[in-house]
């Protein structure tokens, strides 16, 4: 019998009133103590909502219906604004800004085809649009469109300069939006459809990869994107174009930890070390390289901190079910906690995750083998003292 | 239908009928292309040898060859021609030299390639020769090749001068200053001794170089009934019956018969605006590039004998790596038939379309 975590240490949240939403993309943690998180679709055209949980109440709040908010309502044959992507961040001034993204077919429709549709006035995705939400005020705000007739499936924030830099879909671009003008700039095109994660520095350089996982870096002093001739780790004889970086975190001290696409492996990186910075390879999630007939190793998902620095993360390959894992940064170990069911449901992807450290909580936003989107609220002192009675 | 089925059969977007491959501006494996930011395909010829020469834009405009050969098969950059550049009107000489200018500035620069070849491990380029700006405070919109009397003729901006271009002397001769708001960015010669072009309002001209006079034809661009003010003839290809193709800034195809002063309007490949390139394949059909920049280009054909005008969808492969061309600004025919097309976008690839060949 699989292994599996201790469910006590677990609770899940669910959204049934809302049917027609299969996933959450987005997670964070606010200065609040609440977490935020976007309830989306895929399968379904339905308008993506922001909503919060406070794990102090156990209450679910509806803040941002997208269509109330912008005005752009479902309608038969558009490609609706059903996601909010990796694209929540928080200012310093206590407003979470997100920015909306596509991939859900238009009302009674199965193929979404934004290629087909790019630009067309009534089929086309209009764009994504970006907006903001006062959590002392409870306001939210329409900002306009940031992209142009594409999608954003990333978003960070530089609180100091007042910008979001942002990875477009499908054209993947690198775009950066003047939080103050309103305007966005096209910086150019990054990738074909993987590389779509950024992270940025205390510099406010941004760095992301390019598919084949090669590094860049935008400066914005210099307005220019520079190519690095770091490349992230990955299985030793592959050569693979589509290896590139995925779920950057913040680490202790100058570290970013964050995993690679199809090969599987974690790293840390320094960009403040040297020209470029340094990479160290941290080995694949589990300990397990990728087999010489496997496309793609299993997938690290959604990395985060607790407060000793160890980072736990969902590992699984594509449509297995999901496993946590704790890797002890300290003593480079990784550690199989068990696969993760919840109320007879499997965890099939834990798509963001954010943390309450102080409180010893970590959140996951995961997609269920039934498609069935929940937040799952992980004790971590539960979690350790199952592992300390060795179950 | 399944939903696979479905989307393939019917919401498919890229090009499935013939095949496409790319290249990366580089010997592939073996050396690193061309840096982003700097790979922007904006010109290409095919060059005497049969090989591709391209001229690229943006933070350094190169100059490159591919070439097909099969032990070969790869991308040489020849060099850079200027910084802050994109490349204009890359044209053959029957010598085998190539000449193109490059903006802003409309600097003329030629590549002798006798001397050149490559091999698996090494490749010998001769040096680019910077001639200078064709006509001093402008930059060159177009260049044209008179293949009859192997003269170059060029366009310019502001000024709206035609040009004569000496490569051997490296001297420009001002034909004429056309006097008229709005000058296509195009110019063709026929090689019979005109040049042809548009002013504002689509009007088509003619120029007679003996005369060294413009006739303003009675034959005007197609378009948007409504804003043909705004029409501009932005690409133009001559077939070997000497019938003449354009393309318009609205995004119509058209021929152009300069006997008849007849203009015949073959409609729009795509909804949206824009013709990019133009080029005629080998089987005599028209290829082309059809979109504005920031949409998404799409590859289209005319077929001349039965009238159809046929949106081929957006360029994309999947080996070496999988990836999709949303902008192209050039495409030319190779010496087999292979239809070649500079993507133009901050990462850019030479790709290579063979057309379906059609069962007898």
């Amino acid at each position: 019998m699989e292994k599996a975590i201790n469910n006590k240490a677990v609770q899940a949240v669910y959204f049934r009133d809302y049917p027609d939403h299969d996933c959450i993309w987005a997670c964070i943690r606010g200065s609040d103590g609440r977490f935020y998180f976007s309830l989306c679709s895929e399968g379904k055209a339905a308008l993506a909502h922001l909503m919060s949980y406070d794990c102090r109440t156990g209450k679910v709040e509806d803040l941002v219906d997208i269509g109330d908010l912008s005005g752009e309502r479902l309608r038969e044959g558009k490609l609706p604004q059903s996601k909010i992507h990796l694209a929540l961040c928080e200012s310093s001034d206590k407003k979470i800004y997100g920015a909306t993204h596509v991939t859900a077919p238009p009302p009674n429709e199965d193929i979404m085809e934004v290629f087909g549709t790019y630009g067309h006035p009534d089929r086309g995705y209009s764009g994504s649009y970006l907006f903001s939400y006062d959590i002392v005020s409870k306001k939210p705000e329409f900002m306009g469109l940031a992209i142009p007739f594409e999608g954003v499936r990333r978003m960070v924030l530089d609180d100091k300069r007042k910008r979001a830099y942002l990875i477009s879909y499908p054209k993947h671009c690198l775009y950066v939006y003047d939080l103050v003008k309103r305007k966005s700039r096209n910086l150019g095109r990054i990738g074909m459809l993987g590389a779509f994660d950024l992270f940025i520095d205390n510099l406010g350089r941004i760095f992301g990869t390019n598919d084949a996982g090669y590094f860049y870096r935008y400066d914005p002093e210099s307005d220019k994107i520079q190519n690095l001739s770091i490349k992230l780790p990955g299985h030793p004889w592959r050569n693979s174009p589509y290896n590139f970086l995925w779920y950057p975190v913040r680490g202790k001290g100058d570290w970013i930890y964050g995993t690679t696409y199809y090969d599987g492996h974690l790293f840390q990186y320094n960009p403040y070390e040297g020209s470029e910075g340094i990479i160290e390879d941290l080995g694949p999630g589990c300990g397990k390289e990728i087999d010489d007939n496997h496309w793609a190793a299993a997938y690290i998902q959604s990395p985060v901190f607790d407060k000793d620095w160890n980072l736990y993360y969902g590992y699984a390959p594509i449509w297995e079910p999901v496993h946590l894992v704790k890797f002890d940064t300290k003593r480079n170990e990784k550690v199989d906690l068990g696969a993760v069911n919840i109320d007879g449901y499997n965890a099939a992807f834990f798509a963001d995750s954010a943390a309450i450290p102080e409180e010893n909580i970590i959140c996951f936003a995961d997609i269920t083998m039934n498609g069935i989107p929940r937040l799952l609220l992980i004790d971590l002192k539960k979690i350790q003292e199952s592992l300390h009675a060795g179950k | 239908m399944s939903a696979t089925t479905r989307y393939r059969e019917c919401g498919f977007p890229f090009v499935r009928e013939g095949s496409l491959a790319i290249r990366e501006l580089c010997h592939y494996n073996v050396s690193k292309p061309i840096p982003p930011g700097e790979t922007a395909i904006f010109s290409m010829c095919l060059g005497k040898d049969g090989r591709i020469y391209g001229g690229t834009g943006g933070e350094k405009a190169h100059l490159f060859v591919y070439d097909p050969f099969p032990t070969n098969d790869h991308v040489i950059d020849i060099g850079i021609i200027g910084k802050e550049k994109y490349t204009v009107g890359l044209i053959p000489l029957e010598n085998g030299k190539i000449i193109g200018a490059a903006n802003p500035g409309g600097i003329i620069f030629s590549y002798d390639p006798a001397d050149d070849y490559s091999l698996l491990w090494k490749y010998e380029c001769a040096p680019i020769k910077i001639h200078g700006p064709a006509v001093e405070g402008n930059a060159v919109t177009a260049l044209t090749l008179d293949k009859t009397a192997n003269l170059i003729y060029g366009l310019t901006l502001p000024d709206n001068c035609i040009f004569l271009y000496d490569h051997e002397k490296r001297e420009s001769e001002i034909l004429i200053k056309i006097d008229s708001k709005c000058v296509s960015p195009m110019l063709l010669a026929d090689g019979t001794g005109s040049l042809f072009g548009a002013l504002a309002d689509g009007i088509i001209f003619r120029y007679d170089i003996q005369e060294k006079r413009i006739y303003n034809l009675p034959a005007r661009l197609p378009g948007t009934k409504g804003s043909d003010f705004a029409n501009k003839w932005e690409k133009a290809v001559i077939n070997k019956k000497g019938v003449i193709y354009g393309g318009t800034n609205s995004g119509y195809v058209f021929s152009f018969d300069p006997a008849k002063n007849s203009v015949i309007s073959h409609g729009k490949p795509i909804r949206d605006d824009g013709i990019r390139a133009l080029c005629v394949g080998k089987e005599g059909k028209l290829w082309g590039i059809a979109g504005i920049r920031g949409l998404m280009s799409h590859l289209f054909s005319y077929n001349q004998n039965n009238g159809e005008m046929k949106d081929l969808g957006i360029p994309c492969v999947g080996f070496p790596k999988p990836w999709a061309g949303y902008e192209f600004d050039s495409i030319v025919t190779g010496r087999d038939g292979q239809i070649y097309m500079g993507e133009s976008d901050r990462i850019s690839h030479l790709f290579i379309y063979y057309p379906p060949v059609t069962e007898a």
